[in-house]
């Protein structure tokens, strides 16, 4: 099991290290989400998988690695398709948590 | 939006969801490709989204599955409106009648427009633009423009130049006038004569030799102007003459008037017909019959149908025959003579030699007659000009 673990963060770190030198964008080669501000009042999200919790002052959204969990106020889902939603509202925080 | 426009061409529902797992709601709706959008919390359990008519219909199994309640709160776009728009059929019959008629009245002229004439008469060109198809209510695409301005300035010769101006249901005709070069007084032989017997009071010749004076008799066809003209040097010349001369002249009618005249007393009855006129065909609205009234008055009324101002061929038409009982009244002396002297009035008008005359004096005489009625007699006097041209033959 420890085997495996160290085998898959060897792969990733190779996937990493593949995309850095071909400079292909990581958010296509590891699946990771694409995040897009627009000041503090609109947040576009890209690959993301879920959601893992809806309300009014947080917003958490599942991803391939980890959750991010949007804190503010008067938050509301603009519009939401297959891999992509768009967030608006008073974004306070925005935070990385849990994860592989 | 373009977004907006989008999804109301294809239409959306508002619906509100409640459930405890709507979360799961979202993410499955997203998984099977439902686009939703505006999506806000409306309490602990429920949430109010948005989604295209199309994707509602997807929505049942996901509904039951995450055991999520959905309500409808408003359905809106083109969709919706067209399928509502379908129960009421006269309505859109009458949209559509509407917008036909609309059409149908943008294909022709509603007003024509005259720009630019201070000396011709805008009636004159209207007549000539008439002809030519120019009118109101004249099918626009049939109207050949620079055919219209040749042939319009080839009958108008007082204008120069013509254009016309077609934008939307409007025609404006601009033209500019010509400047037209001074009139030629005309050169061939005449004499003045009189065209009334009167006595000369005044002689203006502006041409010719003068052949009476102030104070005058003339009769009719005598020379007043003549055409030659002598000299003492060279021998004489044959003129065009011209010149005003003014007579008095006088005019007498006489009439017999009686004291007693009818009176209409109308009973208040009548008879009236009407018909609708379609072509040479008619078609009566009430029976046809002649009046039943031994003395009445008929009085004649007609309603033309006018499209775009062309006569449809349609009219209503009514005939209205209104009963009176005669009555023979008394009138007085001077009320007969009156009337009397109006008629006689009118009757020495029509006979006058210049229409334009002024009346110096008039008089009026009255003879009783035996058998009750009165000859009236008017006598006016006038000062009219009685000079006519007459062409001489020179041989």
């Amino acid at each position: 099991m420890k085997n495996r673990v160290t085998d898959n963060k060897l792969k990733k770190s190779i996937l990493e290290k593949a995309s850095e030198t071909l400079d292909l964008p990581k958010n296509l080669t590891m699946q990771l989400p694409r995040l897009i501000f627009t000041g503090h009042r609109e947040l576009y999200i890209e690959n993301f998988r879920g959601i893992a919790e809806y309300g009014d002052s947080c917003i958490r959204i599942a991803t391939q690695t980890k959750q991010i969990c949007i804190c503010g106020r008067a938050l509301a889902i603009k519009c939401i398709a297959a891999e992509e939603i768009t967030l608006e509202g008073e974004i306070e925080s925005v935070t990385f948590e849990g994860g592989v | 939006m373009g977004v907006r426009l989008i999804q109301f061409l294809r239409g959306y529902v508002s619906l509100l969801l409640s459930g405890q797992f709507i979360e799961r709601f979202f993410n499955i709706c997203m998984h099977r490709g439902i686009f939703l959008w505006d999506i806000c919390r409306r309490g602990q359990n429920s949430a109010q989204v948005k989604m295209s008519v199309r994707a509602f219909k997807m929505l049942p199994p996901i509904a039951r599955k995450t055991r999520t309640r959905v309500k409808i709160l408003e359905k809106r776009g083109l969709p919706i409106y067209l399928a509502a728009c379908k129960r009421r059929t006269f309505f859109l019959i009458g949209l559509l009648l509407a917008a036909a008629f609309l059409y149908t009245s943008s294909l022709f002229l509603w007003s024509v427009d005259i720009v630019g004439c201070t000396q011709t008469e805008p009636k004159e060109i209207q007549a000539v633009l008439r002809d030519l198809g120019v009118r109101t209510g004249a099918y626009k695409k049939e109207i050949d423009v620079e055919r219209v301005k040749n042939r319009a300035l080839a009958k108008l010769d007082t204008l120069s130049w013509l254009w016309v101006d077609i934008r939307g249901c409007r025609a404006t005709v601009r033209v500019q006038e010509k400047r037209m070069p001074p009139a030629i007084l005309p050169t061939e032989a005449c004499d003045i004569v009189a065209g009334a017997d009167g006595i000369i009071a005044e002689i203006h010749a502006t041409e010719g030799h003068k052949k009476v004076a102030a104070g005058d008799t003339v009769v009719r066809g005598q020379l007043l102007i003549s055409a030659v003209m002598p000299s003492e040097r060279i021998e004489a010349r044959l003129t065009h003459a011209a010149g005003k001369v003014y007579a008095r002249t006088w005019y007498e009618k006489s009439k017999v008037a009686r004291l007693t005249e009818i009176k209409k007393n109308y009973t208040g009855n009548t008879y009236t017909r009407r018909k609708i006129k379609i072509g040479s065909f008619m078609l009566p609205l009430s029976p046809w019959g002649d009046a039943p009234y031994e003395n009445f008055d008929r009085t004649k009324q007609s309603h033309d149908l006018v499209l775009f101002g062309i006569y449809t061929g349609i009219s209503y038409q009514t005939e209205i025959d209104a009963e009176y009982t005669p009555e023979t009244v008394d009138i007085s002396r001077e009320a007969a003579i009156k009337a009397a002297e109006a008629d006689l009035d009118a009757q020495i008008e029509a006979a006058l030699f210049d229409k334009a005359a002024e009346r110096a004096d008039v008089r009026t005489t009255h003879i009783d007659n035996s058998d009750g009625t009165i000859t009236v007699t008017r006598t006016a006097e006038f000062k009219e000009q009685i000079g006519v041209e007459k062409t001489v033959n020179v041989l």
